[in-house]
């Protein structure tokens, strides 16, 4: 099977689903600086399996919440603008990239770990005192960039999956292995049209590589959270190999050993009790 | 241990923590009882939004046998960032986790 080139993929991605109406128009909406909550719920309650499944979030054991969050307004206030667009983006993309029985990638185990990141990236933002509802948003969509791939080249990146699954190379080494491009630069031009913040966007396309000479903080939280979801793992017998530390990260964000012991129970807790699909 | 999730969440096969009263103190449904599609069904018609779910209790020996597994594929995830000495504080700190008996 050849290897699939960057210009192949360009062609595809202008022929992807686009994002449903409601959630394009929100994510649009939510990137001009002041947003005005009135016509972003009345956007949003015009679909009522986004609101569904934002409401579901809200009202999980994620955010231990003491009262029953019943409207798209409890939910903006209590959760806040950056955990709801991370949900809107999650939800319409799992609608338009949705679970195919024939797919090489298993979607639980790809939702698990990305709440796992949302949940780390959360947890160490607060830690270090970055935007911890930006991080959340992140982490929930930092791999969306392996969703396109499958998407359109279901084949080659059935094998890709398969080298992983196995643990035989690192997920990014498999795909440059059967494409001219990782996940992380496809994840990155998919989502230049989705009006997320630069520092998201960043962190979608980096995750993996983040810049050392322009650092910035939700990639740097993003690259080590998805390095603690993965050693974590999904299940107990994961054998997704870890991806490569960046030494610069870890020395920015100074994780010492009592906030690592700390962390990752919180960080295992907390996405166990939020499941997306 | 218990683990509280949301009804969306219940899946087939978990076991409720706890007995489910209706507003009049009437039993529901008995602690214990294992999870079907059937009964989710009827508790999201209750109107419940959060239940407690009894995590699966293991006898020492299968906790111990769980954490062997654990650290067993931890050490198997970590093979090619071994060499890495953040690497290493980072598996030694999940490996502590594990160890402890904690984790999914």
């Amino acid at each position: 099977m050849s290897r699939v080139e960057m210009s192949d993929a360009d062609w595809r991605i202008q022929h992807l689903p686009a994002l449903s109406e409601v959630a394009a128009d929100a994510l649009k909406l939510m990137a001009a600086g002041d947003v005005p909550l009135g016509k972003l719920e009345n956007l949003v309650n015009r679909d009522q399996a986004l609101v569904l499944r934002i409401l579901r979030i809200a009202n999980s054991p994620f955010y231990g919440l003491s009262r029953r969050v019943a409207t798209i307004h409890d939910a903006i206030v209590l959760l806040g603008l950056e955990t709801v667009r991370g949900v809107i983006a999650a939800a319409a993309v799992m609608h338009i990239f949705p679970d195919q029985p024939e797919s090489g990638m298993n979607r639980s185990r790809f939702w698990t770990h990305s709440v796992q990141v949302a949940a780390a990236g959360k947890l160490i933002a607060e830690e270090c005192g970055f935007d911890a509802g930006i991080a959340f948003c992140a982490g929930l969509l930092h791999d969306v960039g392996r969703l396109v791939m499958e998407f359109c080249f279901p084949e080659n990146y059935a094998r890709v999956a398969a080298a992983c699954d196995a643990g035989e190379m690192q997920i990014t080494t498999a795909e440059l292995s059967h494409f001219a491009f990782d996940h992380g630069q496809m994840g990155g031009r998919v989502a230049s049209g989705w009006h997320l913040p630069d520092s998201i966007h960043l962190a979608i396309a980096a995750h993996h590589c983040p810049a050392a000479d322009h650092p910035n903080p939700i990639v740097d939280v993003i690259h080590a959270g998805d390095i603690l979801a993965h050693g974590l793992g999904t299940f107990p017998e994961d054998l997704t190999l870890v991806p490569g530390l960046d030494a610069e990260v870890w020395r920015r964000l100074d994780l010492g050993e009592s906030l690592l012991a700390q962390l990752l129970p919180r960080i295992d807790k907390l996405s166990r009790g939020m499941q997306l699909l | 241990m218990t683990l509280t999730v949301s009804v969306w969440d219940l899946r087939a096969g978990m076991h409720l923590a706890e007995d489910l009263l209706d507003a009049h103190g009437m039993l529901l449904v008995p602690a214990g009882t294992e999870i079907d599609d059937s009964l989710i069904a009827r508790l999201e018609n209750f109107g419940l939004e959060q239940v407690d779910i009894a995590e699966p209790t293991l006898s020492a020996e299968e906790q111990a046998e769980l954490s062997a597994r654990r650290l067993e594929f931890l050490t198997r995830r970590f093979a090619i960032v071994n060499q890495d000495p953040i690497a290493q504080r980072v598996q030694a700190a999940i490996a502590r986790y594990f160890a402890s008996g904690a984790g999914s």
